[in-house]
């Protein structure tokens, strides 16, 4: 007698993971597939420090290092999915300022990104190397605790995901998932595991851990200050934390509008360089920030 | 007594932005947020420290840019480089400089730059390196040096913008060698202490951009007045040992009469994965030639002509770049009995580059290139000339915490002598404003007469601070 509910208790868990799995997925996709606006116009500040542990607070041990950029994003919906176009330039600190980036982002897998800087004491635009997609991307954004891996996009298929259970967090409904990268794309990723807590009404991610390729906790990555603008949630300030390194970084969106009109001209080349063309219609645009 | 006040005040201006311990107060950590952050059981359940972060890392500050402001946009460079020779145990450089960039947009279609830099030179002070009998001339042109970078009013309309005025044009796809970038002079008075992006000198032009597709750049110039390479006279720290026993009398230099003007035009595109342009310019040599008149030997600047290609490949974590020219029409010395009645001959090069840039795993910047110029119809009566020089340049850089810290290590080897040039540099961002720097460089070369060989006694360690606001 025993037997038969213990049998039955695990074949029915042997049901139910496939379909916690497949609901991950489920809900995974839906955040992937979230309208984040077909354009974006934002101002954004980012700054680093290394800190200290102070009462469970993380205080900086060293003046922050700030960057200030104004970046613009124009999605392009093409055959094979959407591209990607986005131009930012560099506003602070002051040895720096009035370099730009353009960046042609790809949706089919396996084409690299393109990528171009601009530095008025070179004079000239280069072509930089996004990296390839054999290896772990290790540089950082900025010299902050993001790294590039952590700005890319994700495609649903490079991992498997998991669902652990729903919590309220902040005072939202929101699924705990894990991922794990699929063995072909644990090659390139720098993290073994993640675990997020997802706003199930909003789709995204309130709080994001990482590991490490051994399974070491690695980041921890914080989204507040959520608001919706024209329609779409959107997460104004951004914390990361590497635990590893005891750095810290936050991320803020001063001023962003979404689903601007921005002409396909503005993202070439020719904004890296035509400081008239430039400036004249950046001006526009920041008119629209909030 | 000003200068070292003002270097003070600078300083003291810069550094205590590095020494707080805690750089912002509480007051603007949102209370409602840190409460809803907590989430110390959760987060523990998976090994990490629920911790609240420092929010202030963001605060709004009065000092925020803001790109729409009726100022112009400024920025202020304030430097002090010092040189120093081991060997001959003498500090050849001790230069405190101020530079000056100013932007500004002109409703939506004109934009001004400028672009300025006055130095202060004290190896050249009187009063400061007493012993030395610098000549008189040097004194007067190198302790206070004043340098017009850039002046020029930009109009941009449609597809169409159009610069007049004072500015530095960049061309060619090497980052080392110079093949197809003939378009600007290069300060080349302290040789390769100066950056290359410092060394570009302003020119007077007209530069007119057309974007006739989102891909495609046509740009065309006309130069009225030519500048050349400015070196280190007779006297100067960095001279090097001159060589004739004829008298020099003084060079030929471009005139501002129209008759010197240079015409560049160059195609850019860009396909796929990868960069090209096209190259065609009619240009005044900016190295000069020795002309002979009588038993004398007067420097001036030879015309000829470029046509050139460009291109750069990006290829997973390389970038491959290249960049061949052929120039119609140079202008070589030649030894007192060559056949030619000027002592100049007129040769055709061939000049080539190749190389890429590489990133590692690690974060790795290697750069490689090798480059040659090949003289066609070559003769040994062209003075210190060889039929073909080649060059191999190395370089390694890598950032360091939080990209603050690189090292960057620079190798050029020619594989006519096996002469080589190592070039080492230490960089540390200490804030935002200020950057310090220290490095040097040496050249192994067992004769005085080839062109690595004659720059060994200008080999040096120097340093630099650099505060920027």
């Amino acid at each position: 007698m025993p037997r038969f509910p213990f049998a039955i208790l695990l074949a029915s868990l042997a049901l139910v993971q496939p379909l916690y799995a497949e609901e991950a997925r489920v809900i995974m996709q839906r955040v992937l597939d979230r309208d984040n606006g077909f354009s974006e116009v934002s101002r954004t500040k980012l700054a680093t420090c290394r800190y200290v542990k102070k009462s469970k607070r993380l205080v900086c041990a060293e003046a922050p290092r700030v960057k200030v950029f104004e970046s613009v994003r124009k999605d392009f919906s093409v055959a094979d999915g959407e591209d990607s176009k986005s131009v930012m330039i560099l506003r602070k600190p002051a040895g720096e300022k009035g370099i730009g980036f353009l960046q042609y982002d790809y949706e089919v897998q396996g084409r690299d990104s393109d990528q171009w800087m601009y530095l008025a004491a070179l004079g000239k635009v280069k072509r930089i190397i996004a990296g390839s997609d054999d290896e772990p991307k290790t540089g950082s954004f900025f010299g902050s605790e993001i790294g590039y891996e952590d700005l890319e996009a994700r495609h649903l298929d490079d991992y498997t995901y998991k669902l652990l259970k729903t919590v309220t967090y902040r005072k939202r409904s929101c699924w705990v998932l894990e991922s794990k990268p699929t063995p072909e794309h644990a090659r390139k990723s720098n993290y073994s595991r993640s675990i997020q807590w997802i706003d199930q009404e909003r789709l995204l991610s309130l709080k994001i851990l990482l590991y490490d390729r051994k399974g070491q906790p690695a980041k921890q990555i914080v989204s507040t200050n959520i608001e919706q603008i024209g329609g779409i949630w959107i997460a104004r300030r951004t914390h990361v934390n590497n635990v590893q390194t005891r750095r810290q970084t936050t991320m803020a969106l001063e001023s962003v509008a979404l689903n601007i009109e921005v002409s396909d001209e503005f993202l070439t080349q020719r904004t890296l360089t035509d400081s008239a063309f430039r400036e004249s219609i950046l001006q526009d645009l920041v008119r629209t920030l909030d | 007594m000003r200068f070292g006040l003002i270097f003070l005040l600078v300083l003291g201006y810069a550094l205590p932005l590095h020494s707080q311990q805690e750089a912002f107060p509480d007051s603007f950590v949102e209370e409602a947020e840190v409460a809803g952050l907590d989430d110390s059981a959760a987060t523990a359940e998976f090994g990490f420290e629920e911790l609240e972060p420092e929010m202030a890392l963001v605060a709004p500050e009065a000092s925020d840019p803001e790109t729409t402001s009726s100022l112009p946009d400024q920025r202020w460079t304030f430097q002090h480089d010092a040189t120093y020779r081991p060997h001959q145990q003498r500090t050849v450089s001790n230069r405190l400089s101020l530079r000056l960039e100013l932007e500004q947009l002109l409703g939506k279609h004109a934009f001004l730059r400028f672009d300025g830099k006055a130095a202060y030179n004290f190896v050249y002070d009187r009063f400061v390196f007493t012993e030395r009998n610098y000549p008189e001339v040097i004194r007067e042109k190198y302790r206070i040096h004043r340098t017009w970078r850039e002046g020029y009013l930009q109009l941009s309309f449609g597809s169409i913008s159009l610069k007049l005025g004072q500015q530095i044009v960049v061309w060619g796809k090497s980052d080392a060698s110079v093949v197809t970038d003939l378009v600007s002079p290069r300060d080349q008075t302290e040789w390769f202490s100066t950056p290359v992006d410092e060394a570009r000198l302003g020119q007077r032009m007209f530069v007119l951009d057309f974007y006739p597709a989102p891909n495609q750049q046509l740009t065309l110039i006309a130069n009225p007045d030519p500048q050349v390479n400015a070196y280190a006279p007779t006297g100067h720290e960095y001279a090097l040992v001159a060589s004739s026993a004829l008298t020099i009398l003084p060079e030929q230099r471009p005139g501002f009469d129209g008759t010197d003007t240079e015409y560049g035009l160059r195609w850019g595109f860009t396909a796929g994965g990868s960069d090209f342009s096209l190259l065609a310019a009619d240009l005044v040599d900016n190295d000069y030639v020795l002309a002979l008149e009588g038993l004398a030997l007067r420097p001036q600047y030879q015309r000829f002509r470029m046509l050139g290609l460009g291109l750069n490949v990006g290829s997973g974590k390389f970038l491959w770049k290249g960049e061949i020219a052929a120039y119609s029409g140079k202008g070589f010395t030649t030894t007192a009995d060559s056949a030619e009645p000027d002592g100049i001959a007129e040769r055709d090069v061939v000049a080539a580059a190749l190389g890429f840039d590489y990133t590692s795993a690690a974060n790795d910047q290697i750069t490689l290139e090798a480059s040659n110029h090949h003289i066609r119809d070559w003769h040994s009566s062209l003075t210190n000339t060889l039929k073909n020089t080649g060059n191999v340049l190395l370089s390694w850089s890598r950032d360091f915490l939080g990209e603050t810290l690189t090292p960057e290590y620079a190798f050029a080897w020619e594989p006519n002598n096996g002469d080589s040039l190592h070039q080492l540099q230490l960089s540390y961002d200490w804030n935002d404003a200020l950057t310090l720097k220290f490095g040097g460089f040496t050249i192994l070369a067992e004769k005085d007469t080839t062109t690595f060989g004659r720059f060994k006694p200008l080999r040096q360690v120097q340093t630099q601070m650099r505060v920027v606001f």
